[in-house]
């Protein structure tokens, strides 16, 4: 859809037209407390961040600084106590669960550390979960072109039991890419995966962004899965410290060791 | 180790065992506390007749002590007080002018005696009979014919005619025979003048103090028995356990269902819980605890819920008790209401069959937990349950051997030919065949509800399919679950099916047998003469043109070879019209003088075969021999050897009257009218009995629907336990997949889908349990009743409304179990189930 725009010739302005209309996801002066009274602990203290269509952007921060909750907050997951976020031109805040089970099921996609897959349901059935809970009919093109990239032809089905670890993170990355969501959460995809594997995956997902044209925000604390992305966003005590374009992951351990992480 | 089981990591979790608990204890303490209250009442109201008795004669069955009884007994030393006690038969007339009678038997009238502490009944209101014309009525007869102080009453006195008289009582007083039949107080003048009462029925007396009254019993003479007042009172009492002792064995087995459901919904919970526990388990075992302290842990925290259970369950139990009380005293049973006491025995046996239950019921899931090892700890993914490939093949050797023996013994109680017997023996085979199914069903559960889901799930989508994909994932513990629901269901079904069969058959063979309006009956068959509708009342009813048939029976009791049976005769312009029995060989027309249609489902007549001689010895030792001229299905009212009137009179000369008669009403003529018109014509003949065929199928009907009720009632709360194990099962699964509803929350599952699959998982568990129930129900409901007819042509009625109501009611219970688990899991916030 707003990928295909961007068959830009001019490369500066293509960056502007992503600058001003092709945000995938915005936030601004975004805030997130926990607890009451003594308690209160302020996840996220004024974060404001764009994630531009096309880009695979990498969260990183050291523990507690609120990487998860922003996440959770970009993907409707979880509300903002305030501020705003908006999801491919759509105001999150004060949308009721209802609608934000809609959206999520129709413009996000997710890949999570571990536990991707309903075990009840064969690879394909949860590759296909998405479209069989908003009662479409998926592209059987697409799924074909996503299932092949991703090499999971032979194992469609298979119950996540059946599956290796790496399998199941793709068939995961397969349900995130089936629908072409505005955008692709991934959170610590990588974290249960031996360095191989795990960057089997991380190349589907490099693959995806520069393929096909996917946004996709990543939450990791690991320099190396950092270093796939195009851009990584540092967050430390609730609130963006620092940004890295094109980062190696030697470059993001110096930035961390810099935060003192 | 204790403290940690009382404690206990989540005691909410136990709260669904604790109610299994509470239902079932509750149910047998409430049996209890009901037997042990109307027992006493009982007792109470027996006991009227041996109060203030030391000694007792009473007559032998059909004879009357002389009246110089209570001289003799009298003038044995140490007696101080006799009193003779008359009872005859006395049929009362009620206000519409017909007979009072109980199943067809007339009342009685007592005499009011001489000693006032010697009367066997206690005066409720009003005073008791002084003067000829007085009369004072039982109160449960009272009751039910609306007849109050001040009233007159109408008796049928032996000259068949009525008597009059002014009723100035109303009396507490145990029916004659011990039935509820109507009793009459009168003076004694005035019953002898009745009834022609030549003696008394029971002398009873009062010894002096220091007398000895068994040394008195050894010095009366007389020629009927003679008993103490003790054992008088004890055979009172085991005649008054008698009324309630069946009731009691009846309300035991549904106890026993509601204990067995109760248990499989507890070791359900207890495997459930310890599979969740696993890795806490583990823990314990790589800290040191040892094998012994886990199963400990195990049975102790059974203990405790099993305790707490119980303890709530006596207070259930005493609603229960109050509940069957206020049952038993509707007319339909009638039993008296005691004051409901919680004795020491039903508390003692609710705590210890609370605790036993829980324990017992744990004790697999308990030796299931001291098997897990320390390593589980520290695995990541929990193990596999499952029994593996050897425990499936014995599971299923087991289950074909118990299918085989079953099926053998059902066949073999279909071939047998006394009903009881056979119905037994189905019922065995029954159990052994359900049994198998219960063994069976972690097997065929999975499918089931994959084949129940298929149709719904095409149109209400994702919700369905991933409801059944649940049910189907841990296959051991959806059948446990649909287990509990299914012993209730099949029960509830296969009582409704025998209650349905029998009833449509037995209306069937009486349709076929007697296509008739009014049967009329003698109301008094008493000891020496055979009762008889006059022949009056016959010639009557025959000239009149509200009536197109009236068909005269007489029959009497005949012996041949093999023994004693009943042979009749019917009007021959009868035979093929009000009589019409099911004819197996041979043809009715053949009936003439010389032969005789005989039943072949009588004992007596197994094995004749049209042709065959039959040697009939009848009154005053006069024989005939007959030939077989025709064999019907089962014997009739006519009698089970039926013989044209001209050999009936050579058999039974003496026969005057007849013993039946049977009355159609002619085409036109209105059901009113013709009652109206029979009972002018009864009116001068007040001992003639009428049958009203469509009243009494009226009364059948809903004496049926009555037993089935009661009988599902009772079942409901087997239903219920069902219901809490569902709940229970459900929530607890909700715990283990909350990770999986978040996943699917995060992929655009709604609260409302996700509730949606709650709920039908829910109903597809309940469905498969109501869908394996209602069929079992209904093929052993059907050949149980096959078999209790024998060779009666059995015609299957499928109660379709009580089962649809039946399935309804499990999948409410389903959808009701689903609401509570649902709406946690719903409610539940995404990102902190994703982070659990």
């Amino acid at each position: 859809m707003v990928c295909l725009t961007m068959t830009t010739r001019h490369p500066r302005a293509a960056y502007l037209a992503r600058m001003t209309t092709t945000l995938a996801v915005e936030v601004t002066d975004l805030v997130k407390v926990y607890g009451t009274g003594d308690t209160t602990v302020r996840a996220l203290d004024g974060v404001g961040v764009a994630f531009p269509v096309g880009e695979f952007t990498a969260i990183m921060g050291p523990s507690g600084s609120g990487k998860s909750t922003l996440m959770h907050c970009l993907a409707g997951l979880d509300s903002a106590t305030s501020g705003s976020v908006r999801l491919g031109g759509t105001e999150l805040t004060g949308l009721s669960d209802k609608a934000l089970t809609l959206l999520r099921r129709q413009r996000v996609g997710f890949v999570f550390q571990s536990f991707n897959l309903l075990p009840t349901l064969t690879a394909e059935q949860n590759i296909l979960l998405p479209f069989d809970l908003a009662g479409r009919k998926p592209d059987r093109r697409r799924l074909a072109q996503v299932v092949s990239v991703l090499g999971l032809g032979e194992r469609l089905r298979h119950t996540p039991g059946q599956l290796s670890g790496g399998q199941q993170q793709r068939v995961a990355c397969a349900r995130a890419l089936l629908g072409h969501p505005d955008v692709i959460f991934a959170d610590e995809p990588t974290g249960n995966l031996d360095s191989r594997t795990g960057a089997d995956v991380l190349d589907v997902l490099r693959r995806s962004v520069r393929e096909l044209g996917q946004t996709v925000v990543m939450v990791t604390h690991d320099p190396v899965a950092a270093s796939y992305a195009d851009r990584v966003v540092m967050l430390a005590d609730g609130r963006i410290v620092d940004e890295l374009r094109h980062p190696t992951s030697e470059a993001v351990l110096d930035l961390l060791k810099r935060l003192g992480a | 180790m204790r403290r940690t089981a009382l404690v206990g990591p989540r005691p909410r979790r136990l709260v669904p065992t604790a109610i299994a608990v509470v239902l079932a204890v509750g149910f047998v303490a409430g049996i209890m506390i009901f037997g042990a209250a109307t027992r006493a009442a009982l007792l109470d109201e027996y006991a009227r007749a041996a109060r203030n008795v030391d000694v007792a004669l009473t007559a032998a069955e059909g004879t009357r002590l002389p009246l110089s009884t209570v001289d003799d007994v009298g003038r044995v030393g140490g007696v101080t007080a006799v009193e003779g006690r008359m009872a005859e038969q006395a049929p009362l007339v009620d206000r519409q002018g017909r007979l009072v009678t109980e199943f067809g038997a007339p009342g009685h009238a007592v005499d009011v005696g001489d000693h006032p502490e010697l009367r066997p009944f206690d005066l409720r209101t009003g005073q008791v009979p002084q003067a000829d014309g007085e009369a004072a009525l039982d109160a449960r007869t009272a009751r039910r014919t609306g007849f109050r102080v001040g009233d007159t009453v109408a008796l049928v006195g032996a000259d068949e005619q009525r008597h009059e008289f002014r009723l100035v009582g109303i009396v507490d007083i145990t029916g004659v025979d011990g039935g509820n039949t109507s009793t009459v107080v009168l003076t004694r003048p005035a019953l002898v003048r009745l009834t022609g009462a030549t003696g008394y029925r029971e002398v009873v007396a009062v010894v002096a103090d220091g007398t000895v009254p068994s040394d008195v019993v050894s010095r009366v003479t007389t020629t009927g028995k003679v008993r103490t007042g003790d054992q008088l009172r004890r055979d009172l009492a085991r005649e008054a356990f008698g009324q309630i002792d069946g009731l009691l064995v009846g309300l035991q087995l549904f106890a026993a269902v509601a204990v067995l459901v109760a248990a499989l919904v507890i070791a359900n919970t207890f495997n459930i819980l310890l599979a969740q526990r696993m890795r806490e388990t583990a823990l314990l075992r790589c800290v040191g605890a040892t094998r012994a302290q886990v199963f400990r842990r195990v049975v102790a925290e059974a203990a405790a819920v099993g305790f707490a259970g119980a303890t709530l369950g006596i207070g259930v139990g005493l609603a229960i008790g109050f509940g069957l009380s206020r049952g038993a005293a509707l007319p339909g049973i009638g039993l008296p209401s005691g004051r409901l006491v919680v004795g020491v025995p039903p508390v003692l046996v609710a705590l210890l069959l609370g605790v036993v239950l829980t324990i017992v019921s744990a004790l697999v899931p308990a030796v299931r937990a001291t098997r897990v090892p320390p390593i589980a700890a520290l695995r990541v993914t929990p193990l596999g349950g499952g029994g593996g490939r050897r425990g499936r093949v014995v599971l299923v050797v087991v289950a074909a051997v118990l299918v085989l023996g079953g099926a053998a013994l059902t066949m073999v109680g279909l071939r047998t030919g006394d009903p009881q017997t056979a119905m037994a023996i189905v019922m065995a085979g029954g159990s052994c065949v359900f049994l198998a199914v219960l063994l069976l069903s972690p097997l065929f559960i999975g499918p089931l509800v994959s084949a129940l889901g298929w149709l719904p799930g095409l149109f209400v989508g994702v919700p369905v399919r991933l409801a059944a994909a649940n049910a189907r994932r841990n296959p051991g513990r959806t059948a446990a679950t649909t287990a509990a629901l299914l012993v209730g269901v099949a029960l509830m079904a296969g009582g409704s099916t025998i209650a349905a069969t029998v009833n449509r058959t037995a209306e069937a063979q009486l349709n076929l047998a007697f296509p008739v309006d009014y049967l009329l009956t003698p109301a008094v068959t008493s000891g020496d003469r055979t009762a008889t509708v006059p022949p009056s009342v016959t010639a009557g009813l025959r000239t009149d043109p509200t009536f197109e048939l009236v068909a005269a029976v007489r029959h009497d009791t005949a012996k041949t070879s093999s023994g004693a049976l009943r042979v009749g005769t019917i009007d021959e312009a009868a035979i093929g019209t009000a009589y019409r029995p099911a004819v197996t060989a041979g043809r009715l027309a053949d009936l003439r003088p010389g032969t005789a249609v005989v039943s072949s489902g009588s004992d007596v007549l197994v094995g004749r075969r049209v042709g065959d001689q039959l040697r009939l010895t009848g009154g005053g030792g006069r024989t005939i021999t007959v030939t077989v001229a025709a064999t019907v299905q089962s014997a009739t009212l006519v009698g089970d050897v039926v013989i044209t009137g001209a050999d009936f009179g050579t058999l039974f000369p003496a026969a005057a009257g007849d013993s039946l008669v049977m009355l159609r009403t002619a085409t036109g003529v209105s059901a009113v009218t013709a009652r109206d018109r029979l009972d002018t014509v009864l009116a001068t003949h007040p001992l003639v009995q009428v049958d009203d065929l469509a009243e009494f199928r009226d009364a059948r009907n809903a004496a049926i629907d009555q037993i089935v009720a009661v009988i599902a009632v009772l079942l409901a709360l087997a239903l219920i336990i069902a219901l809490v194990g569902i709940a229970n099962t459900l929530a607890l699964s909700v715990l283990e997949r909350t990770r999986e509803s978040a996943l699917l929350r995060a992929l655009g599952l709604t609260r409302g889908q996700l509730r949606a699959t709650l709920l039908a998982e829910a109903l597809l568990m309940a469905a498969a349990g109501a869908v394996v129930g209602v069929t079992f129900g209904l093929v052993y409901g059907w050949l149980t009743a096959d078999a209790a007819f024998g060779d009666v042509d059995t015609k299957v009625a499928i109660p379709v409304g009580q089962l649809a109501a039946f399935v309804g009611l499990a999948a409410l219970a389903g959808a009701l179990a689903a609401v509570l688990p649902s709406r946690r899991a719903a409610n539940a916030a995404v990102v902190v189930a994703l982070a659990d």
